[in-house]
């Protein structure tokens, strides 16, 4: 009988133990991951524009509740208080307009790609070999405008040139180029792509 | 010698039945059309063509296509046309959706260029037509 409960005790707190251990490693798994600590850079800038944002609008409702106030107690000033009022909130307004404008214009894809291009091209702009890349394709254009005429050897310079340029520098070129061909006062001599 | 004759029409014959099925059967609408430059007054000026129509123009002169520079975040491309009189249309772009139909371009393209009415250097679009008719 001894053997029996000793048996039984012994199956008892096996089970507790694992039914203990089994639900404190469900808890742990099922745990949810701590919070990130340290916010991202974007989550700072939104934060900045979001507390500028809840500033202006505080600053609008106290406006409005000083012209409900001034509309409440008839003063001699009456007359011009709603008018400062209302400059203030059209203020407000306005600065609210700008901060969500400039907020949804620096997040644009068109905004990040300007932003993209002018770093490449300031990296490349004034190096030794965009210098040299773009007298080249420079004195190229200016030779065949003045001469009339656009050869194989025009071609091949230009293309070896128009590679190394920035695109505002192709696109200065190409304003030159482009009028004088499509006026016809550059006839094309060469045969396939122009360059 | 009558004997030779039947053995070489027979041999022409088999020969016939046996090969006749490698040669290829053409069909289907095909058109290439060449490059031709519209300079209509008040309209802007434009330019199209095939390119296999081009390749395989009797003169030695027309040409169509694009070029383009992809090595910025702003893609440039320069779209040109050269007719049979040797009278050339030119332009660029930085217009992503420029860049995406060049990029559409295949050797049974139809190009459609347009200058820009404001600006003559300035390619207001590009249109691409890939149909099997433009097969060369």
């Amino acid at each position: 009988m001894t053997t029996q409960n000793t048996e039984l005790w012994r199956m008892i707190v096996t089970l507790s133990i694992g039914v203990i251990l089994g639900l404190g490693g469900f808890a742990w798994m099922t745990q949810p991951p701590p919070p990130s600590a340290q916010p991202t850079s974007t989550d700072s800038k939104d934060d900045q524009r979001l507390v500028q944002l809840e500033q202006a609008v505080t600053a609008l409702t106290q406006a409005r509740q000083v012209k409900q106030t001034t509309s409440a107690q008839p003063e001699p000033t009456r007359a011009t208080m709603p008018a400062n009022s209302e400059v203030s909130r059209q203020d407000l307004a306005q600065i609210i307009r700008e901060e969500v404008r400039n907020a949804v214009a620096q997040e644009s894809p068109e905004a990040q790609r300007a932003k993209e291009e002018a770093i490449a091209e300031a990296k490349i702009l004034n190096t030794p070999e965009n210098k040299a890349a773009y007298q080249s394709a420079s004195s190229v254009v200016q030779t065949a405008v003045a001469a009339k005429r656009w050869t194989e050897e025009d071609k091949e310079t230009f293309r070896a040139a128009f590679g190394q340029l920035t695109n505002n520098q192709r696109m200065e070129l190409m304003n030159i180029l482009a009028p004088a061909i499509n006026n016809g006062d550059v006839k094309v001599e060469v045969t396939g792509p122009l360059f | 010698m009558k004997t030779n004759v039947q053995r070489l029409i027979s041999m022409a014959i088999l020969g016939l039945a046996l090969f006749s099925n490698i040669a290829p059967v053409w069909a289907g609408f095909t058109s290439r059309p060449e490059v031709t430059i519209y300079d209509p007054p008040g309209i802007n000026v434009s330019a199209s063509g095939s390119t296999a129509g081009a390749r395989y123009s009797r003169d030695s002169q027309q040409s169509i296509g694009c070029l383009t520079y992809t090595n910025y975040a702003t893609p440039f491309v320069t779209c040109y046309a050269v007719d049979k009189t040797g009278k050339a249309l030119l332009c660029s772009s930085t217009a992503p959706s420029i860049f995406t139909a060049v990029k559409a371009m295949t050797d049974f393209s139809h190009l459609s260029i347009f200058l820009r009415s404001d600006d003559s250097s300035s390619c207001q679009s590009v249109g691409v037509t890939n149909d099997s008719t433009y097969l060369r």
